[in-house]
């Protein structure tokens, strides 16, 4: 604590007691809400540079190049960006899907046809012998086929499983985009419901909180532009 | 044998669907949310549910109290199918009446195994 600091509030003290012994009990208020005001003061400012920060972290993420283009054209804030990695992710599942959808029944059926051929291949040695080629050429593929298909058949079935991924990621994603854009909103709101910025007007916070019977403050407008956080970030000295 | 597939993410329903088809259940159909799955279930004569907890509408835990407490539902077989791994959760679900709980993510087998144990059961009483 500074000695302007400490002597401030031993100045304020003194007045306290001297209110309270000379029975003002307005004034010792007075006095009192100076005192705290102080404390109130340095977390404002802590909040506000806190505010200033994460919403120019945010705007930092447009002046990024590489992703500047896509920005500007497609993605205007953070949780628009969110929301269309949950559709690219979608989509690209949705694609891969498909394409095991489609191939698996191919596999399948070649199995049961490599299946069929080598049980009645192996029922009828005789007529078969000449057909499995030299040294039992083709009833080694079509045993190959079984095994291999079989395995791949497996593999797809492990792919279409892995397809997951976009289900968690995605609750994941939107449970952030829900924590910013909460962040964001109640930040604000918090430095306009302290009402005042930190080289005080007494004047302005009156202001502000004219008025005790009206419950519409604490909701308030909600600031959901950018510009607008900007603004009024600024106007309040951050 | 009619199953209810419901998750709010479209991929997940899919995969579900799929490896049911995989194990042999064709007659399957879907809902991406508790509201929408719950009057599809009155009088659409299914045997199982299969339902995830994490839902905007109607969440999975708050549809299985609804089947539960539902005169021609109440006897559902229902299967989830989470991402809520938390103890007390699983909890929950047992004591709302779940059969089965799989957590994920999950292989075919851990799915394959808890359904055909869900229906021993459901067989055997």
């Amino acid at each position: 604590m500074t000695i302007e600091n400490r002597d401030e509030r031993l100045h304020l003290a003194r007045a306290l007691v001297r209110h309270l012994e000379a029975g003002d009990d307005q004034q010792a208020e007075q006095v009192i809400r100076k005192l705290a005001g102080e404390q109130a003061e340095r977390l404002y400012t802590e909040v506000g540079h806190l505010t200033r920060e994460l919403h120019d972290t945010m705007n930092s993420f447009l002046e990024d190049a590489q992703l500047a283009e896509i920005a500007h054209v497609d993605i205007p804030d953070a949780s628009e960006r969110l929301r269309y990695v949950i559709t690219t992710t979608e989509q690209a599942a949705h694609a891969t899907l498909s394409a095991v959808e489609a191939g698996l029944p191919l596999v399948d059926d070649l199995k049961e046809q490599a299946v069929t051929l080598l049980e009645r291949w192996r029922q009828t040695p005789e007529d078969g012998a000449p057909l499995s080629g030299r040294d039992g050429e083709l009833e080694a593929f079509l045993e190959q086929v079984r095994t291999n298909t079989t395995t791949l058949h497996a593999r797809m079935s492990e792919v279409l499983i892995a397809q997951g991924f976009q289900d968690i990621t995605g609750q994941i994603i939107r449970k952030v985009i829900d924590l910013v854009q909460n962040l964001e909103v109640k930040l604000v709101e918090l430095i306009r419901l302290s009402g005042h910025a930190p080289s005080a007007g007494n004047s302005r916070s009156v202001e502000e909180l004219a008025g005790p019977a009206v419950p519409g403050v604490a909701q308030g407008e909600m600031i959901t532009d950018q510009d607008d956080v900007d603004d009024l970030l600024s106007s309040l000295g951050f | 044998m009619k199953i209810l597939i419901v998750d709010d993410f479209s991929t997940m329903r899919r995969i579900i669907k799929n490896l049911l088809q995989d194990l042999g259940f064709t007659n399957t159909q879907e809902a991406d949310d508790g509201n929408t799955a719950l009057p599809m279930l009155k009088g659409g004569n299914f045997d199982f549910l299969i339902s995830d907890w994490n839902m905007p509408g109607m969440t999975g835990i708050d549809l299985l109290r609804a089947v539960r407490a539902d005169s021609e539902l109440a006897s559902l077989p229902v299967l989830m199918v989470t991402a809520e791994s938390k103890r007390e959760q699983i909890i929950e679900a047992a004591q709302a009446g779940v059969n089965g709980y799989v957590v994920k993510p999950f292989t075919a087998q851990t799915l394959k195994e808890k359904i055909e144990k869900i229906f021993e059961r459901v067989n055997a009483a």
